[in-house]
């Protein structure tokens, strides 16, 4: 089955992710580890919301709602970091 | 079994009529009768926000206090704010004519969750209790924001039950907003496009918006607070390099919005009301309906004007000032519309369109003041004035309790198949208006001369103005004891309402009144636009 | 495909069709999770927050966390997860029998994740790092306590939920099992499929709580 297939890749894929996060906690980059830790947070939330949560197969109004909250959730980091990173 | 006459009768019969019994209405699924079950409630949960008010209004007759401790002046204010924000303004019109009217309104017979919208009135009751638990107990002092640190670490009141009380409304408020955007989403009736709903329903899905995006961060932060406080987990404590701005951050990205759950709703009943006794189409519909989604969206960028002298960064200020200056594009997109609607219409002078026209003129008063809060020296000047006091309770009260009536007025035949005493209505309308005038604009100028919110005791040149709002108080509390009494008289002896008492264009108007438990024998197919006037017969 | 006459009789009555019904269920329990991400968002904000104002003292809370077993924790919930996607594919083809082995395993291994969560609590305590209770002092600077509490806070709630994830569907009518069994009480392979949508989004708060020291 194509779509058996499909979870069990975006299963390795999201392990190979954790454990490159692991990994990358050992390393001392700087600022880099920040961005790399976001960056793979990211892409961990994408693979499950894609794939696990069906958004690949929904109807578009379902991924506009998803968009939505996302959006919001950046409306309250912009903003409120806003301030903190200007005082 | 019964047989198919009396399933037909059944069918017929008014949703109040269905059925008599208490646990008919307690374990009703029905949203004409979960509407009627938040109205009791909130009515209730109105009259003892009231009665607070008079307790603080009456406190001000004199600047040396009248009966209250300082302490029971804080509890006053706070108790006042706490039920009269999250038991009565948010959930007042979306829960009471929302529930009834949306599904009706796009040709529905329900909403889309049934028995999730009875759960919420459950949580709402049970929030409702602990908040009047808190009351009863010994009452809180913080004010209706919960401050931290003061609320965590060193008030000695009820906060952690005032504020689990508030937690558990929020799910309330979420679970009706959820309801409502999937309902209005999937539940219209053949024909019914987006630009053919009401303006009704488009204000109540921004506002449903709000609901779902917003009150999450609340009940998140209400959930640390008590953490704070209850079990000690520092969070914003400062002696552990907390800073307590966060709290105020996480607790205004909620209550700005807040605002707009309760004004937009009430820009929804004015839409229809203005519409209807104008006899006239609505000028410019698609600008009123996109203001709705703008005012909700832009409303969420510009929670930090709540705290220009907080010791936020001057440069988010600005940035949140200016942003609070766009939000007022769309709020006055819908008053010149709304004005334009009247132009050259068929006016009809009743109780519900003197609520809108009063709704109209203190909107503007609230609204034009906002912009002077928006604008950062004049805040300073102001901050925790009175001047802030009157401006919100010109939106809070003047407006969106004046639209909150208004709609009763609108309604009632619809919901209740009787008439209330139109000469009543009309002097109560303008009793409320004067009311209210008296009792808030002294509070502009109290508040520009300098004299601060939350002080019972005040400097003796203050107390014309003082006495001045106080009596206007007591016409306020006077004028909406009396539409009780004849709402209350008319479910009696009040005229039976025909099935379009007012001439109005909409499907509620085209059913009985009271509705039928279904709202309609068959599913309505919709072939035209809405606030077609003059109707013509038949339609 | 084409609603059989059973499922038509079963379509509550505010729904024209099976198909309208089911595409409601699965809006509201976006709409669910939208809230949720909300709820969340507003917590990752506060540790942002404290990320930004107390650099160092975030990195070494973060650090001294039981990285391992977080890392392990995480790796078993992810393959709960897959378990809880394959039974909802077995139903969508019909095979009951590998639909409901697949749900057993992803039970199993939700259990195996809160036995791992209770042991790593247990090891918190004993150091002193749980709020409130436990031996004194707290053994890391004081600034980064309010991590640790945002970090208990956060995984409690985390451990709460998946609680109910595992039990997927279970007697307590929660809202999000109210839009389940509104969507599809008489379809048990949807109200499976929505019940594994919300079960889902527990999968990547682990990054954020564990490795925002970086």
């Amino acid at each position: 089955m194509g779509d058996r297939r499909t979870f069990v890749l975006v299963d390795l894929a999201l392990l190979a992710l954790l454990a490159a996060t692991y990994g990358i906690s050992y390393l001392h980059l700087g600022v880099g580890n920040a961005v790399l830790n976001i960056g793979i947070a990211v892409a961990k939330a994408g693979l499950v919301v894609w794939f696990f949560m069906h958004l690949r197969t929904a109807v578009p109004l379902v991924r506009l709602f998803a968009g939505a909250a996302l959006l919001w959730l950046v409306i309250l980091f912009a903003l409120g970091l806003n301030d903190w990173l200007t005082r | 079994m019964s047989t198919a006459t009396e399933r037909l009768a059944l069918e017929r019969a008014g949703y109040v009529t269905a059925c008599y019994t208490l646990r008919s209405w307690l374990l009703t699924t029905d949203h004409k009768r979960i509407a009627i079950l938040y109205m009791l409630a909130i009515t209730g949960f109105f009259f003892i926000g009231g009665a607070a008010a008079a307790l603080i209004r009456i406190e001000l007759f004199s600047p040396t206090g009248v009966f209250l401790s300082n302490d029971g002046y804080n509890k006053a204010f706070t108790m006042h704010s706490v039920v009269m924000v999250w038991l009565f303004l948010i959930p007042s019109i979306p829960t009471t004519f929302g529930n009834f009217l949306i599904p009706i309104m796009i040709g529905a017979k329900d909403l889309a969750f049934p028995r999730l919208n009875l759960l919420s009135w459950y949580i709402f009751m049970l929030g409702g209790l602990f908040v009047l638990y808190a009351l009863v107990a010994g009452g809180v002092d913080t004010g209706w924001t919960f401050y931290t640190p003061y609320s965590t670490l060193f008030s000695n009141s009820y906060v952690a039950a005032a504020a689990l009380g508030i937690f558990i409304t929020g799910f309330s408020s979420i679970l009706t907003g959820l309801n409502f955007i999937v309902t209005i989403h999937k539940l219209r009736a053949p024909g019914m496009g987006w630009f053919r709903l009401r303006l009704f329903v488009w204000s109540h899905y921004a506002t449903s918006v709000i609901l779902v995006l917003a009150t999450p961060v609340l009940a998140l932060s209400l959930a640390l607070n008590i953490a704070e406080r209850v079990f000690g987990i520092g969070i914003f404590d400062p002696r552990l390099g907390g800073d307590p701005l966060l709290w105020q951050h996480l607790f205004w990205f909620y209550s700005h919005p807040a605002v707009y759950i309760m004004i937009l709703p009430s820009m929804a009943v004015i839409s229809e009301l203005i519409s209807a006794f104008a006899q006239n189409r609505i000028f410019g519909y698609r600008f009123v309906a996109y203001s709705s989604i703008a005012i909700a969206s832009i409303g969420f960028l510009v929670w930090g004007h709540h705290m220009f002298v907080s010791g936020q960064s001057m440069w988010a200020s600005i940035t949140f000032s200016f942003l609070s200056f766009l939000v007022a594009v769309p709020s006055a997109v819908k008053v010149y519309n709304w004005t334009a609607t009247l132009y050259k219409g068929q006016v009809m002078i009743k109780a519900p369109l003197l609520y809108a026209i009063g709704f109209i003129g203190l909107f503007v008063v609230g609204g034009i003041t906002g912009l002077f809060l928006a604008s950062l020296a004049i805040d300073v000047h102001v901050t925790d004035t009175y001047f802030v006091i009157a401006h919100f309770h010109y939106i809070m009260v003047g407006a969106a309790v004046s639209a909150y009536f208004g709609a009763l007025h609108f309604w009632w035949p619809k919901m209740t198949g009787r008439m209330y005493p139109e000469g009543w209505g009309i002097a109560s309308a303008l009793l409320i208006f004067l009311g209210f005038t008296l009792t808030f604009f002294p509070q502009f100028v109290l508040g520009y001369l300098g004299m601060p919110r939350r002080y019972h005791l005040y400097d003796p040149q203050f107390q014309v103005l003082n006495v001045l709002s106080s009596a206007g108080a007591l016409v306020l509390a006077a004028a909406y004891l009396i539409p009780l009494t004849y709402f209350l008289w008319s479910l009696r002896w009040g005229a039976r309402a025909s099935d379009n008492p007012w001439g109005a264009d909409g499907l509620e108007w085209t059913i009985a009144s009271p509705p039928p438990k279904h709202n309609f024998a068959q599913t309505p197919v919709i072939t035209r636009d809405p606030y077609q006037y003059p109707l013509k017969e038949g339609t | 495909m084409a609603p059989s006459a059973a499922e038509h009789t079963a379509t509550a009555e505010q729904f024209a069709a099976p198909e309208q019904q089911r595409e409601a269920a699965f809006l509201g329990m976006w709409t669910f999770l939208a809230t949720e991400i909300m709820l969340f968002g507003g917590l990752f904000f506060g540790i942002a927050v404290y990320r930004w104002l107390h650099p160092d003292a975030v990195r070494e809370a973060s650090q001294h966390l039981y990285k391992s077993i977080g890392g392990i924790n995480t790796a078993v919930l992810l393959a709960s997860s897959l378990a809880v996607a394959l039974a909802v594919l077995s139903g969508r083809e019909g095979d009951r029998r590998s639909a409901v082995r697949n749900l057993l395993v992803g039970a199993g291994l939700g259990l195996a994740f809160l036995g791992i969560k209770a042991y790593e609590y247990y090891l918190d305590y004993s150091e002193g790092l749980m709020p409130g209770v436990g031996p004194k002092p707290f053994p890391l600077p004081p600034d980064s306590e309010l991590f640790i509490n945002a970090y208990f806070f956060a995984t409690g709630i985390h451990a709460a939920r998946a609680d109910r994830g595992w039990r997927a569907g279970g007697p307590c009518p929660t809202p999000g099992d109210r839009i389940a069994a509104a969507g599809s009480a008489h379809r048990d392979r949807d109200r499976r499929a929505l019940l594994a949508l919300r079960r889902h989004r527990l999968d990547f708060s682990f990054p954020v709580l564990y490795l925002v020291g970086g």
